[in-house]
């Protein structure tokens, strides 16, 4: 057996990992085996640089989709884990899986996953949805979607921003050939991401920031009144220069929320980036 | 069985293949279409090893034409 295996023998353990994080786990008869359950290539062959989004595009219980994923494609096992629309999360593969496939590359904090070798080189989670539009995606999925995903990264030493859509999206997911996780409109609670393509791709900026605000993830601390001072001319720019600003992936969650709804930031918002700051220093 | 979006693209990647994975594959392939009814599981841990190591000189002569 080659590669390291989230097992907790070779390599460390991702279901007890989840557990600790208070995830619900369950596991079954199908599951049974995930230890050493992997694609043909085996084991990861580093740890994985992201995590990536998927949705099942199935309407059916938890143990069809678990049976597909693991015996019934011919391809298995497909992904590592799934969420299930209860937000419980059941073991797949500890090892790597067939689920991203053709497409990328894609660059993370600790690398680039190169083209086509996102199976071997990410964390593949499944949720379970048709995503299509006419079921919703409850809240506990959900936010059992973002659990997981702060999980996987955490234990192979990621960001909680290094996440990745299976579709293209708005140019930042892995192929076009997939629209998943899909679609914005249904998803219940209160956080909702933006749409980004017609069959209503989660945002990955979005997804990422979240992901982010919820492991209590900050780049950097600022002073109230540095932030006071900033947030000011943030929205004379906006309203004198209809700003349009661009993001270049050093905006805190929060900073960027502001500024996209063109409003002051009101009280204890996190970080914002080097670069905004160098930016208003230059035009104010 | 349908599954949603899944398509053979979705299991490409670049890496070799490893002896164990495609023995446990191979075992599988043979009881979905009736050449044994003992599941990788259930076999010993000789049986394993030695399905493992079939499939490693296997995969070794394949390399060997140029096959990947």
């Amino acid at each position: 057996m080659t590669g390291i295996y989230y097992n907790g023998v070779d390599g460390p353990d991702m279901v007890a990992a989840a557990r600790a994080a208070g995830m619900s786990v369950r596991e079954s008869a199908t599951t049974d085996g995930w230890q050493r359950r992997a694609r043909s290539s085996g084991g990861f062959s580093s740890p994985p640089l992201g995590v990536f989004w998927h949705h099942t595009a199935s309407s059916t219980s938890p143990a069809n989709d678990l049976a597909y994923m693991i015996d019934g494609c011919d391809d298995a096992p497909v992904g590592n884990w799934l969420v299930d629309r209860a937000g419980d999360c059941w073991p797949i593969a500890a090892g790597a899986s067939n689920c991203a496939g053709q497409g990328g590359p894609a660059t993370f904090t600790r690398g680039t996953i190169p083209a086509d070798a996102g199976n071997t080189r990410g964390w593949q989670i499944e949720a379970a949805n048709a995503g299509t539009g006419e079921e919703p995606w409850p809240a506990a999925q959900v936010d059992a979607f973002f659990g997981l995903s702060n999980v996987l990264n955490a234990l192979a030493g990621n960001s909680p921003r290094d996440v990745i859509t299976h579709a293209l999206g708005a140019g930042d997911g892995w192929t076009d050939r997939k629209i998943d996780p899909a679609t914005a409109a249904a998803v219940a609670g209160p956080w909702v991401p933006r749409s980004v393509t017609s069959s209503g791709t989660w945002s990955l900026y979005d997804i990422a920031n979240e992901c982010a605000a919820r492991s209590g993830d900050q780049e950097d601390d600022m002073t109230d009144d540095q932030l006071r001072a900033i947030t000011d001319r943030l929205d004379r720019i906006a309203a004198a220069q209809q700003a349009d600003f661009e993001r270049d992936g050093t905006f805190g969650p929060k900073a960027d929320q502001g500024i996209s709804q063109r409003s002051l930031i009101y009280d204890q918002l996190g970080s914002i980036g080097t670069k905004l700051d160098l930016i208003i220093d230059a035009i104010t | 069985m349908t599954f949603g979006d899944f398509d053979p693209a979705d299991a490409v990647d670049v890496e070799p293949a490893d002896p164990e994975q495609v023995a446990v594959k191979l075992q599988a392939l043979r009881l979905a279409h009736g050449f044994t009814s003992t599941r990788w599981r259930d076999l010993t841990d000789a049986q394993r090893a030695a399905r493992i190591a079939l499939v490693a000189a296997l995969l070794a002569w394949l390399r060997r034409q140029g096959a990947w």
